[in-house]
């Protein structure tokens, strides 16, 4: 049965992993044209090194992913704290609320703020896009760090009150410790929603001014280049070396403090 | 002088009322035990003390100040909760160290208070352990520390030995008991076992619905239980439901009952009775200002004792008999029953 299990998680792993080796090793491969043998080459690095266009692209996405980590973060925490440590009329109701624009298609909500940030003044261009993914990861940030406040309970912020701590003393040295595991997921989630969003982002961003997926995406629509199989590379290493790092130090944590 | 008074402290919660007008004094080092089942309000009244809970109506003075519009970090209380609560991402030395840490004390005089206070409780050897990495007595005794070590004016526990196993918990009473009378702290004891609360305590309080019940030593209130509530929770009790004799005097199913006490409602008269006060006899024997005929229905031996289940004229009774080497009694056996007017204690309902 254990045999089995292996051979049916490979299989799986296979169906998701496939796709990404072969356009990783295609970024090794001279031949534009993904001719067989591989004639292993650098050369669309070498190319990606000389593009402009792509690496002011990387910067701006990595900017806006870290810059929303923090705001979605920053600004969700509280949220997650008034619903599960506040008891008051409508809570339920707005916990709820929070639920559905995860499920609306971004189409739709890239549409609703793109005619609502013309209307309003706020116009197109980065902040545009920072604003929009910052809305995107919200409800995300809440729901996790959510989850880790009710794993613990109002007791140990009750603890640290009765043996004198002031509400601003109990959140940062007690509170903000205990859910720091949950705020390390919400932020890196929020990263991961601004870093992969391409519809919002397409809609939000000045010409001059894209992040990645939308100036991939232009730059497919213009002739694919291999030098895209090289970027996307180099996101996909830097995407799994991010996500390896934090589940490592979540468990050096300790993720079984309950 | 920590003294707590509470005064017709009353809380609601939805429809149902946590506290009903609860008026209750907690003398200064005393050890108190509010005793009741679950939804008595014992918790509420609790955290009520602590801070944690803003009653819609009543005050609560500690040591003479009130307290009613002080947040829970400026009460100067300590607190043992039921899961302990120790702070997982701190040491044990840092989490006794916590109560003085915020409040800004000089290192040296925490990094003494922290030591004086694990020899208290036993636990120098593992300042630098995480809580996690000790067992449930021990995080008991780091949660006792922790409570301790700023030198509250109170100590409130709830339930703190309610999650230990029955060997280790006994073990631990005695340990309380030891530091509450070392410290002299004022403390205040939620339970719902009422054995603990009658051990450790040197005065109780009986919660029943949001409602006082009775409050005073543990051998006056299980001696002289007012109410019925108080003489059923605390230990086990006949109930003897009466009329009025003519003389005077009460009269069970036709038979005359004595009490040294006055009755408080001569028309309706309801008595209780412990097992332990009454004896078993052969009919017509031994001698006893009350007796009742009854028919043993079941025994249960017990060691140190032998339960008997007697069907009485009016219902069934419980008379526990000491084992003195007599043999014991078979089902269906005609007895009388026997005990003291002293014993008989007249109840409201």
């Amino acid at each position: 049965m254990t045999g089995l299990a292996r051979v049916y998680l490979g299989l799986v792993l296979a169906f998701l992993y496939v796709p990404i080796a072969l356009m990783a090793v295609m970024a090794f491969n001279a031949s534009p044209l993904y001719a067989l043998p591989i004639d292993w080459s650098g050369r669309w690095f070498v190319a990606l090194a000389g593009n402009d266009g792509l690496q002011q692209a990387t910067i701006n996405s990595l900017a806006i992913a870290v810059a929303t980590a923090a705001v979605a973060t920053a600004i969700g925490t509280p949220a997650a704290l008034a619903l599960h440590r506040r008891r008051f009329r409508g809570r339920t109701l707005l916990q709820i609320l929070l639920l559905p624009p995860i499920t609306i298609p971004w189409l739709i909500v890239g549409t609703a703020m793109l005619i609502f940030f013309f209307w309003t003044g706020i116009g197109r261009g980065l902040h545009a896009v920072l604003i929009g993914h910052v809305a995107l990861a919200l409800p995300y940030v809440v729901v996790i760090v959510g989850t880790r406040l009710t794993r613990h309970g109002a007791e140990l912020e009750e603890a640290a009150a009765i043996l004198g701590a002031t509400p601003i003393q109990a959140f940062f040295r007690v509170t903000v410790p205990v859910i720091a595991p949950g705020l390390v997921a919400a932020a890196l989630f929020a990263f991961a929603v601004s870093f992969d969003q391409f519809v919002i982002s397409y809609f939000l961003s000045s010409p001059g001014m894209q992040t990645l997926p939308v100036a991939i995406y232009s730059a497919i629509r213009k002739g694919f280049t291999p030098e895209i199989n090289a970027v996307s590379t180099l996101v996909i290493v830097f995407s799994m070396v991010l996500l390896l790092a934090v589940s490592r130090w979540w468990r050096f944590s300790g993720e079984d403090q309950g | 002088m920590s003294a707590v008074v509470c005064s017709g402290l009353t809380q609601v919660y939805g429809t149902q009322a946590a506290l009903d007008d609860v008026s209750v004094t907690v003398p200064d080092g005393s050890f108190f035990a509010l005793l009741g089942p679950s939804g008595s309000g014992k918790t509420t009244l609790l955290r009520a003390v602590a801070g944690f809970v803003r009653p819609r109506a009543g005050t609560i003075t500690i040591g003479g100040e009130p307290v009613d519009a002080l947040p829970a970090h400026r009460r100067g209380l300590g607190m043992v909760f039921q899961s302990y609560a120790l702070f997982p991402h701190l040491s044990v030395r840092d989490n006794v160290a916590f109560g003085l840490d915020v409040r800004g004390r000089p290192k040296r005089e925490i990094d003494e208070r922290v030591r004086v206070m694990l020899a208290l409780v036993q636990l120098e050897e593992y300042a630098e352990r995480k809580p996690r990495q000790l067992s449930g007595g021990q995080q008991q005794r780091v949660a006792l520390a922790r409570a301790l070590a700023p030198g509250p004016r109170v100590l409130l526990l709830d339930e703190p030995l309610s999650a230990l196993d029955r060997k280790l918990r006994q073990a631990m009473q005695l340990e309380l008991k030891r530091i509450q009378r070392e410290v002299g702290v004022t403390t205040i004891f939620v339970t719902h076992d009422q054995e603990e609360a009658l051990s450790l305590a040197d005065r109780v309080a009986i919660l029943d619905r949001g409602r006082l019940v009775q409050e005073g030593p543990p051998r006056a209130l299980y001696e002289r239980p007012e109410r019925l509530f108080a003489a059923t929770f605390l230990g086990d009790a006949n109930i003897l439901e009466g009329e009025a004799g003519g003389d005077g005097g009460v009269q069970v199913a036709g038979y005359p009952v004595h009490a040294e006490a006055p009755l408080p409602d001569p028309s309706a008269p309801m008595l209780a009775v412990r097992p332990e006060k009454m004896t078993l006899a052969e009919p017509g024997g031994g001698r006893a200002d009350n007796r009742l005929p009854a028919v043993v229905r079941a025994n249960i031996f017990g060691g140190a004792g032998v339960t008997y289940i007697l069907d009485g004229p009016a219902g069934p009774l419980t008379v526990i008999v000491q084992n003195r080497g007599e043999p014991v009694l078979e089902d269906g056996t005609a007895v009388d029953v026997l005990w003291s007017a002293e014993h008989t204690i007249p109840v409201r309902p």
